[in-house]
């Protein structure tokens, strides 16, 4: 009885169900854990044990329990020797990217969808098949135990896509799959894999050069210019030469837009960088007669400067003598905007501070007519990011002696000069300086500060974090207000609930335009490309045929006959009928003797 | 600091990576010049130099103003991200032991002179937001929500008990460190689990329940399997350059003594 016969399990389902009736309940022993996926595949094989409940066993309860397993073994399809059984087949996909390069004009994919055809074809119409794709945690492309037909309309959806990872999950799912008679294959494109004694390896690689591209980046050159810079890699034998091409575009389709040849060595990636009219929209960079096509080709978007809007809160002398009319010029990418709508604040009181905006403070603390000149040392809090490049070489820093709230990332001595406060989701910068008496804004720190300052503000910027990505990294989105409802969805179709929440993240499992939707509306896309050497190395891959070294069953197994069948449903049938007959008459007596005065 | 913990980890400290460190003003030698009493080299002065540091019997011959750079000295930051979902809860023991851990790697921290701080998995800091309140599940990158110090020093305690892949994670939290410490903390249970035959085993996670016979066969593939999870961790690490243990839930002494110490994470204070 198996998953064969799903009818067969159903009938049976009514043995425990006639127990549930007649007891009371099952009580198991409760535990809490947290792995509870490393027990997971034990519990079909596990599942169950034996009642403690008293059992009251009446003759209605044997009748009823007799009836019920033949009813099970007659849905089941009985059959009186082994050579009846239907065969099956567990087979193993592997999933790395590596699987869809095209060498010789055909993809190992393709290679491998023929092998596992073959084999289902040689599966008698009745036979069943699992088909599984390996991964972490590794998938099912068909079944458990699906019909050949079934297995044969799934195999075309199967597309390589993963980064390198261990086969072994997979390997051990298709053996708790597969029944003692089912053959497990492997099919992957190296020819060595490490696989249990009870699989069949197929290897279905060639082995080929191969280029991949590392990273593909745009930044502004000039007025109406940009530069594209390509980073390409090889894993070859030799030096490897091969053409980039970019098209205007988010895929092949584009127009051309450039090209250039690089040759790349092995160990030793080539940049190739291209100055082209600046535009505004995506471009598509991708290797010419790339033997894989995931690592070979990257959507590249213009990555315009987040604008942080800003304020100043300050009086006339304190801005110039901050030297902040010239604070636009000193830091790219500033909006002035008026105080209630920015996200920094320069100012030199204390006032409100709105959650997701930063206030820089610049006042000296304590009694004014206190003050102390530092000349150094400092002492910098070095993790602090906001002290990053900073080194107040030369500088005479004027501060008051009172204490600032916040914890402190610049001191002189024990007196703090620079503090940090986080509440309710604003932030407090205050500088404990006395303009008019010290040299940092002559200094080359004091833009470096204004600059940090900005950058971290930027950073928290609603939108995108960035729209470059690597498989594995993760995708960051920051909204205003929570979010609800958003999917992340991957360039398959593939979607996935981003949660709820201000900060939305996602790790993309397959390379392209991944998008971050809700409501109908496209909140952000990012670029995510595909860097794996251990998949783009072709070198290593090769073709095999490896039979088990401990055989479960012979693949294609004869198909049965169901001669031997029929007296035993036929036998089956009247003894359920007997069963619910006895039972019936019991149960009818009983009822008669309850009745009866 | 608790009192018990500072007396468990007096016998202790850090066992520091070679590599140089950032951080503030310690008795480490950092990567910089600095004050300590350790000469590197000479430079032109510049104003603001230390006129301590000025070397005047080279002014007296060559008339030109040098001064003597020192190493510097700092002491390492240390980050302390924990996993405070509920499977870190899933026994009090665990629990207590958990908090026990990070308490000590503060403590131990301190000893260097260094300043610690307590962060959580997908959350914000934990050191100064009261009781640690272990719920949710795992989602995200693990990533807290506050930056991670560069070049400081960080220590990730989790049980690890997720199905997916730990190498993406433990790269994203190991990037721009130091160092990392991975310690991976389970319960005696978990390690061993009793042969209690029939039980529904319920997930601290998602409340997800499976009846399974916890008899000798599946414990044994529970094991291997668990083994596996394990050596996924430590390979992780170890792409990382990391240091990582496996502890066993018990009273802080116990898991300093036979859990941090023979792996690497904390060497005898001399």
């Amino acid at each position: 009885m198996s998953f064969s016969a799903p009818l067969g399990l159903l009938g049976l389902l009514a043995v425990p169900a006639v127990l549930l009736l007649h007891t009371l309940r099952r009580r198991l022993v409760t535990r809490r854990v947290a792995g509870l996926f490393l027990f997971a595949p034990d519990a079909l094989a596990e599942d169950a044990g034996p009642t403690r409940s008293p059992l009251l066993r009446t003759p209605s309860l044997w009748l009823e329990l007799a009836a019920a397993a033949a009813l099970g073994l007659l849905l089941g399809g009985p059959r009186l020797s082994d050579a009846g059984r239907a065969p099956t087949l567990v087979a193993v996909l592997d999933d790395g990217a590596s699987m869809a390069a095209v060498v010789g004009g055909e993809a190992a994919a393709e290679r491998a969808r023929d092998v596992v055809r073959r084999r289902l074809e040689a599966l008698p119409s009745d036979g069943t098949a699992t088909l599984l794709v390996s991964g972490r945690p590794p998938e099912t492309l068909a079944g458990p135990r699906a019909s050949r037909a079934a297995a044969l309309a799934a195999l075309p959806s199967w597309r390589p896509r993963r980064t390198a990872h261990d086969l072994a999950p997979a390997l051990d799912l298709a053996l708790e799959l597969a029944e003692p008679g089912a053959s497990v294959l492997l099919v992957t494109d190296r020819p060595d894999p490490t696989v249990p004694d009870r699989v069949e390896v197929v290897a279905v690689g060639r082995s080929a050069s191969n280029a991949a591209i590392l990273s593909a980046r745009r930044f502004p050159s000039g007025a109406d210019r940009e530069a594209l810079a390509v980073d390409v890699a090889a894993w070859a034998e030799g030096p490897l030469p091969t053409e980039v091409v970019v098209r205007a575009g988010e895929d092949a389709t584009g127009p051309e837009v450039a090209r250039a040849t690089v040759v790349a060595e092995p160990e030793r990636p080539a940049r190739v960088t291209l100055t082209l009219a600046r535009r505004d929209g995506p471009l598509f960079v991708a290797l010419r007669e790339d033997a894989l096509a995931a690592d070979g080709a990257q959507v590249v978007y213009a990555e315009p400067l987040r604008l942080v809007p800003y304020a100043v809160a300050m009086t006339p002398p304190h801005v110039a003598a901050l030297r902040l009319e010239r604070l636009e010029s000193a830091v790219d990418g500033l909006v002035a905007v008026p105080v209630e709508e920015a996200a920094l604040v320069l100012a030199d009181a204390e006032g409100p501070a709105w959650p997701g905006t930063t206030r820089v403070v610049v006042a000296p603390w304590g009694a004014a007519a206190e003050r102390d000149d530092w000349v150094g040392p400092f002492l910098l809090d070095r993790g602090h990011p906001l002290v990053e490049g900073l080194s107040l070489e030369g500088v005479v820093w004027s501060a008051g002696r009172g204490a600032g709230e916040g914890r402190g990332a610049v001191f002189a001595g024990t007196q703090a000069l620079l503090a940090e406060d986080a509440r309710d989701g604003a932030a407090v910068l205050r500088v404990n300086l006395d303009v008019e008496r010290s040299t940092l804004v002559l200094a080359p720190d004091w833009p470096v500060l204004l600059s940090n300052v900005v950058e971290r503000v930027r950073a928290s910027l609603p939108g995108a974090t960035a729209r470059h990505a690597r498989v594995g990294e993760a995708l960051v989105f920051r909204s205003a207000r929570a979010t609800s409802g958003a999917r992340f969805v991957a360039p398959s179709g593939r979607e996935e609930p981003a949660g709820d929440g201000t900060v939305l993240v996602a790790a993309p499992r397959e390379p392209g335009v991944h998008r971050l939707v809700a409501g109908g509306r496209e909140l952000a896309r990012w670029s995510v490309a595909f860097v794996d050497a251990a998949e783009s190395d072709l070198r290593g891959a090769g073709t095999v045929t490896r039979p088990p070294r401990r055989a479960g069953a012979v693949q294609g197994e004869a198909a049965a006959s169901d001669e031997g069948a029929s007296p035993l449903v036929r036998a089956l049938a009247l003894a359920v009928l007997a069963l619910a007959t006895a039972d019936a008459w019991v149960l009818s007596r009983g009822r008669r003797r309850r009745v009866a005065p | 600091m608790r009192a018990d913990v500072l007396a468990a980890c007096a016998p202790w400290r850090l066992a520091l990576p070679s590599r140089a460190l950032a951080g503030r003003f310690g008795d480490r030698m950092g990567r910089g010049t600095g004050a300590s009493l350790e000469f590197t080299e000479f430079r032109d002065y510049v104003p603001g130099d230390d006129l301590r540091h000025v070397d005047w019997r080279a002014y007296a011959r060559t008339d030109a103003l040098k001064v003597r750079l020192f190493r510097d000295e700092v002491a390492p930051h240390l980050d302390v991200v924990l996993d405070a979902s509920a499977s870190l809860a899933v026994t009090p023991e665990k629990a207590r032991a958990a908090l026990d851990l990070v308490a000590a790697l503060e403590a131990l921290a301190a000893g260097s002179g260094a300043r610690a701080r307590v962060l959580a998995c997908d959350g914000g800091r934990l050191d100064d937001a009261g009781p640690v309140a272990f719920s949710g599940g795992d989602r995200g990158t693990w990533l807290p929500r506050e930056p991670l110090r560069p070049r400081a020093l960080r220590a990730i305690v989790s049980d690890f008990l997720v199905a997916d892949d730990p190498a993406p994670r433990l790269r994203a939290l190991a990037a721009g460190a130091a160092h990392v410490y991975v310690v991976q903390l389970l319960d005696p249970w978990e390690l061993s689990p009793d042969l209690s035959g029939p039980t529904t085993l319920v997930d601290a996670e998602d409340g997800a329940h499976l009846d399974l016979d916890l008899a000798e066969r599946a414990v044994a593939r529970y094991r291997d399997r668990l083994g596996r999870l394990r050596d996924d961790v430590a390979r992780a690490t170890r792409a990382v350059a990391g240091t990582y243990a496996l502890v066993a839930a018990a009273d802080l002494p116990r898991m300093l003594a036979e859990g941090l110490s023979p792996q690497g994470v904390v060497e005898p204070a001399r």
